[in-house]
């Protein structure tokens, strides 16, 4: 059997289990959304999940987990689901079977300026970038880039990538309240590579805004998005990277520039494949499940 | 230059500027506030370069110049509530995925360089650092491998309890150093690990940790604390802790006895 761990009002959740349905798996969820419904037990080796349909009994022989995220600051939101996430989080550190993707692993995109040197380090072009609380530092920054700078959070907290424009010099005071990542602006079209496993799904994607989950997202733009293809050497490395990092599944980041410098932008350990599959018809979610069904364990210390 | 960032209030980090005064050796203090609020900083990077520098005192230093840094941070750390409670999360975030980026980025010896689970308090990181250890040193953990589980939202810096079925042993600058109560055959047998500690160490970044043994039913790892705190211990144990600390980030110069 295979269990989903994350959240029923999260686009990545229901696709899945249409797909498991398809495929005639057995599988369990939990829904992090109801926390309070589910328990975690230690039964000597074994992790048992009760609650709503988990009887703590079938063995689980692969995990796919996309934690459900808060979009709330309500305690009584917040603090069921942390705690949830947490004893989750724990039994995943010991589980036996394949999981997609182990949460222990899958933190390196929380500080982007560090995973941009992880990406570097595997070879990839990364775009020129400054993290600083100094004014002084980003105007200087922003000179050297010929004016073309983007600016955008440091952390995985959602934000948007903005370019800088004349507005934007007066907010630079604010600065010593909080850093905030520069970028040089690489204009060009946007690539996002999925891993899953060994196989790698490459999209292409064009839109009005430098950011193009804007457009599609807070602008309600269409963009464009379609099956593409680069040279192996990257898609090598974005496996090669993706396994570095203990994951199985992996959604990287990449501009393309007019004449042809290909950046590297992020790793999202946690991509919302459904975002871009629903554009470009690639079946990524049928690969992930796949992956699911071929990696299942003959013994396993989780039972839900 | 060495770079403390922790409260004044910390032993080790005490016996770290009384034995750096001692040896005439520069060391800069941070309080954590100071650090995450007022620090002024910058780091970039490219494909090829990674630069930076920190403001200390009003003077600027470049992130090559640094000796090495000890970070005592209890994390108590939080935005001022003049932000509203979104901002006040966001700016924690940046704060912390900044200085993270920032720390990983200097090639010094960092004491901790703990790894991003401990920055996002994931309560699954002590546990994956004992598992690691215990593998490395050919031990099993404690068979009720729950036991040792932070409760609450996050998990906090523990000084060592007073049980009769534990031993502990701290790890410091790659030296073993017993606590009380601590067994010669355990410290025997850990001596004979050298080589698995370091590449432990290597792998997690953290070169000061307690270990703590469980005896009831056999040796095993009970637990991995990468913060102890070490106000109860005793005076030599913190001295000789400081002192290994101190020879592991300036190997090159005796600190005194």
């Amino acid at each position: 059997m295979i269990l989903l761990l994350g959240s029923s009002s999260d686009h990545v959740f229901p696709r899945l289990l249409a797909e498991l349905g398809r495929s005639g798996h057995s599988f369990a969820v939990v829904d992090e959304d109801h926390a309070a419904r589910y328990r975690i037990d230690r039964d000597g080796d074994a992790w048992r999940i009760r609650g709503d349909r988990c009887d703590g009994t079938r063995p689980v022989k692969a995990i796919f987990v996309r934690h459900a995220v808060a979009r709330t600051l309500d305690p009584d939101v917040i603090v069921p689901m942390s705690a949830l996430q947490a004893d989750l989080n724990r039994m995943l550190l010991f589980a036996s079977c394949s999981v997609i993707n182990r949460p222990s692993k899958a933190f390196s995109n929380y500080s982007k300026a560090y995973q941009l040197g992880l990406l570097a380090a595997v070879g990839f072009d990364v775009p020129r970038t400054l993290v600083t609380n100094i004014p002084e530092e980003a105007l200087r920054f922003h000179e050297e880039c010929e004016g073309r700078t983007i600016f955008k959070g440091a952390s995985n907290v959602m934000s948007f990538a903005q370019v800088w424009k004349a507005e934007h010099f007066e907010r630079v005071r604010l600065l010593p309240s909080c850093p905030t990542q520069f970028q040089e602006f690489v204009a060009g079209a946007d690539y996002r590579v999925h891993i899953v496993g060994e196989e790698a799904f490459v999209t292409r994607l064009e839109a009005s805004n430098e950011d193009y989950r804007r457009s599609a997202l807070a602008d309600g733009e269409q963009i464009k998005a379609e099956p593409a293809e680069l040279p192996y050497e990257v898609i090598e490395r974005c496996i090669r990277l993706t396994h570095q990092l203990g994951l199985i599944v992996g959604g990287i980041d990449f501009k393309e520039a007019a004449d042809g410098r290909l950046v590297a932008l992020e790793l999202n350990p946690y991509p919302q494949f459904t975002f871009y599959e629903g554009r470009s018809g690639q079946r990524i979610t049928q690969a992930i499940v796949a992956h699911l069904v071929s990696t299942e364990v003959a013994r396993t210390n989780v039972l839900a | 230059m060495i770079l403390s960032c922790g409260t004044t209030n910390d032993r080790l980090l005490r016996e770290l500027w009384t034995l750096s005064g001692e040896a005439a050796w520069s060391i800069e203090h941070m309080e954590e506030r100071e650090l995450f609020e007022s620090c002024a900083f910058a780091l970039e990077r490219s494909a090829n370069r990674t630069r930076g520098f920190l403001v200390v005192r009003g003077r600027r230093f470049d992130l090559r110049k640094f000796e090495g840094v000890i970070l005592r941070l209890r994390q108590a750390w939080w935005p001022s509530d003049e932000f509203d409670l979104q901002d006040q999360v966001f700016v924690y975030h940046e704060t912390m995925a900044s200085w993270f980026a920032l720390l990983d980025s200097m090639k010094c010896p960092i004491v901790n360089r703990f790894g991003l689970g401990w920055w996002l308090h994931d309560l699954a990181y002590p546990l994956e650092l004992r598992t690691r250890l215990a593998h490395a040193v050919a031990l099993p953990v404690s068979p009720a491998a729950t036991d040792y589980v932070p409760q609450g939202e996050r998990h906090w810096p523990t000084a060592r309890g007073a049980s009769d079925d534990v031993e502990s042993i701290y790890r410091a600058g790659g030296r073993l150093l017993p606590a009380p109560g601590c067994g010669r055959d355990l410290l025997a047998r850990l001596s004979k690990c050298g080589d698995a500690f370091s590449a432990w160490e290597e792998e997690t970044g953290i070169y000061l940790s307690r270990i703590d043994f469980d005896r009831a039913g056999g040796l095993c790892v009970k637990a991995v604390e990468a913060f102890p705190l070490l106000e109860e211990e005793p005076d030599d144990l913190v001295s000789g802790i400081a002192r290994a600390l101190l020879q592991a980030i300036r190997p090159r110069r005796e600190v005194g006895a």
